[in-house]
Order: structure tokens, then C-alpha cells, then sequence
């Protein structure tokens, strides 16, 4: 028995090491990083649906993944090209109109653009929960 | 007898953490020179098992970091880097983006995050004024406000691009502050203009810029 219970902690012992010397961070999927939003941020497609008034799209992905498909009506805006693209939302977008920002696979990047437009004066700016992929399944 | 068989099963049975690909670090804080475009970050790794390791693809979560490899197999004992490069773009503050390297020695992949702080040279709040059409031409403001103080400012100047908007710097506090009070010709007509700013650095280094932006909006019409 104790034979049994000593060949048991051997076999464990490799996997403890393991946790030791390569911390469970590295395994941290992809979804697992924290999402700091301001409350009142974020808003569903049902959410943004439900709205009686006009607001603008904002699509926070690469100009690549823009160019092959987006939401009807959206402004590219991305920090790679922040100060060359800002005219054009500038342009289009009417004072007092709410914005929802979609980014791609990890949101990361429509939360700082939602931020950067805060911070240039855009007040009501939201960012879309799900992101690209819920964000081409709206439908007004 | 029992205690000598279990140590043998401990040195045959495998050890996943040692065998495979060992990286020095898995996270990095890295430094941009000030005015960067470009971030370089390298993850030096060497294949301590006993097997060849294959890398197999590499991905990140952001379209402005490529991660490159010296090459794709490596021999038990060999070394090698991965180099990841962030291209910097119009991006400022606090930045933490994150590869994924999927190789043969394990099933899930080997993540690799860097940290970095791309330094604000200055704010200018609001970024951008606007008028309703039909709306008094009055003066409104933004305040250029100096962030990296190790880099006083001599002074700052404003240019607009539309002859129709006119800017007008003011000195609030000298080296760190000013007011850009901006005026259109008329409001009738839809605009937008980029007001350029020039802040000339008391250090002698290169003049650095900004942009502003100020629009008359379609609105209702005027009463």
C-alpha cells in the first residue's frame, strides 16, 4: 500500500514541477484577458438595435479586415492610422450621436479607440459586446 | 525492493517541463526609443528535451504585431529567437500585446506577452471644435497641455489648412500650456479643417506636431 501511494506521488511529481517552473500563465487562453470598461460601455447588438435613435458605427479593426467586409455605414478607425483616418469619422459623424465601436477577435482595440474618441471630445461612446462577429449579425 | 522500483519510475517517467521548448522569459517590458515607429522584442529559447521540436505557426491578437522565426526545426540542445515587432503606429499609453507560438512539443501553445508604454509627447482636449450650420461664428477653444515634461516646449504654433478656420495660440502657462482659440469665416457651409500644431522643443531636437481638427456640422436651419 504505502509502495502504491509513493509510486502515485512519483508520477505526480513531474506535473507539480511543471505548475512550478512554467506558471499556469502561460496557458492563460485568449479570452482570459481582463476587459477594464467604464460602466455603461458596453452594449449588445440587441442593445444597439433597441435604439429609436441615429448613431454611428466604428469598426476598430485593420484596414485589411475592413476592406473585406463591415457593418453598412461604419468608419475605419484604428490606432495604426489614428491621425489620418480621425477626419473622416470627424466628417460623418453628427455632434450629440452615439458611437459603438467593434473590434475583432480580442476587443482590446475598440476599448482604446472608444477611449482616444472620449478623450478628443466624442462624449457618448460605447463598445459592442462580441464584437466583429456580432456586430455582422445586426440588423436594424 | 518497493522504494527502489518507485524512484525507477521517476527518472523514466516523462518530464513535460523540461522537455521541449524552454523560453528565458515569457514576459518582456520593452522600451521604445521616443519618436519609435517600430518596436523590436526578442524571445531567445532553447530545446531542452530530447526530441526535435517543430514550430508550427506563430499568431498574435493584434494585426500590428508579426512574430518571426530564425527558422522551423530545432534540435534537442539548440537554441533559437523569436522576434516580435510592433509596429507602433498612431498608438500611445500603455500597451500589452501577446503571441502565440504553437510548436510540437506541446498541445497548447506557448504565449509570449510584451509590455511597453509608447510616451505622450502632449494632449490637446477638446481635439476638435464644432459649430452647427448656421451657428454664430464665435471663437471656440482647445488647450494643447505638454505631457513629457522632460521636453519643454520654446513654442507652439497653429496652421490651419482651410483659410476659412483661423486659429490663434495663447500662452497659458510658457513651455507647457496654450489655448487655441478658433474662429470661422462663416458657418453656412459644411467644413472641416486640420489645424496643424508645431511645438518647437527649447532642447534643440525636432519641432514635434499634432493635429486638431474643427468642423461646421449640417444642422437645422438657422431660425
Amino acid at each position: 500500500m504505502k509502495g502504491i501511494l509513493l509510486i502515485f506521488l512519483a508520477a505526480l511529481a513531474p506535473a507539480l514541477a511543471q505548475r512550478w517552473w512554467q506558471p499556469p500563465d502561460a496557458y492563460r487562453p485568449r479570452t482570459g484577458v481582463a476587459a477594464e470598461t467604464t460602466a455603461g460601455e458596453r452594449v449588445s447588438v440587441e442593445t444597439v438595435r433597441a435604439w429609436k435613435r441615429p448613431f454611428a458605427w466604428v469598426d476598430a479593426r485593420t484596414k485589411a479586415e475592413f476592406e473585406s467586409g463591415h457593418v453598412p455605414e461604419a468608419t475605419l478607425l484604428n490606432e495604426d492610422t489614428w491621425d489620418s483616418l480621425l477626419p473622416e469619422f470627424l466628417a460623418r459623424w453628427q455632434p450629440g450621436q452615439p458611437v459603438v465601436v467593434y473590434c475583432g477577435a480580442s476587443c482590446e482595440s475598440s476599448r482604446r479607440v472608444a477611449l482616444r474618441l472620449r478623450l478628443a471630445g466624442v462624449e457618448d461612446v460605447h463598445v459592442l459586446e462580441g464584437g466583429w462577429d456580432a456586430a455582422k449579425t445586426f440588423r436594424p | 525492493m518497493r522504494v527502489s522500483f518507485a524512484c525507477l519510475l521517476l527518472v523514466a517517467s516523462p518530464w513535460p517541463a523540461w522537455a521541449g521548448l524552454q523560453f528565458e522569459t515569457t514576459t518582456l517590458d520593452a522600451k521604445p526609443e521616443s519618436g519609435a515607429t517600430q518596436l523590436m522584442v526578442k524571445f531567445p529559447f532553447k530545446n531542452t528535451g530530447d526530441q526535435k521540436v517543430t514550430l508550427l505557426a506563430t499568431e498574435s491578437d493584434c494585426g500590428c504585431t508579426t512574430a518571426t522565426l530564425d527558422k522551423q526545426i530545432f534540435q534537442p540542445g539548440e537554441s533559437g529567437v523569436i522576434t516580435v515587432n510592433f509596429a507602433i503606429g498612431d498608438r500611445v499609453g500603455p500597451q500589452e500585446k501577446k503571441v502565440r507560438v504553437r510548436a510540437s512539443d506541446q498541445t497548447e501553445p506557448h504565449i509570449l506577452t510584451f509590455k511597453t508604454n509608447i510616451p505622450v509627447f502632449a494632449r490637446v482636449q477638446p481635439q476638435f471644435v464644432f459649430w452647427a450650420n448656421g451657428e454664430p461664428s464665435t471663437p471656440k477653444s482647445m488647450v494643447f497641455e505638454l505631457v513629457d515634461t522632460d521636453s519643454p516646449i520654446q513654442n507652439l504654433t497653429a496652421t490651419s489648412n482651410n483659410p476659412a478656420i483661423k486659429p490663434e495660440v495663447r500662452v497659458i502657462e510658457k513651455g507647457r500650456k496654450y489655448e487655441i482659440s478658433v474662429t470661422p469665416g462663416a458657418t453656412e457651409k459644411f467644413l472641416l479643417a486640420t489645424i496643424q500644431l508645431t511645438a518647437q522643443l527649447a532642447s534643440g531636437k525636432p519641432a514635434r506636431q499634432m493635429q486638431a481638427y474643427a468642423t461646421i456640422k449640417p444642422g437645422p436651419p438657422p431660425n
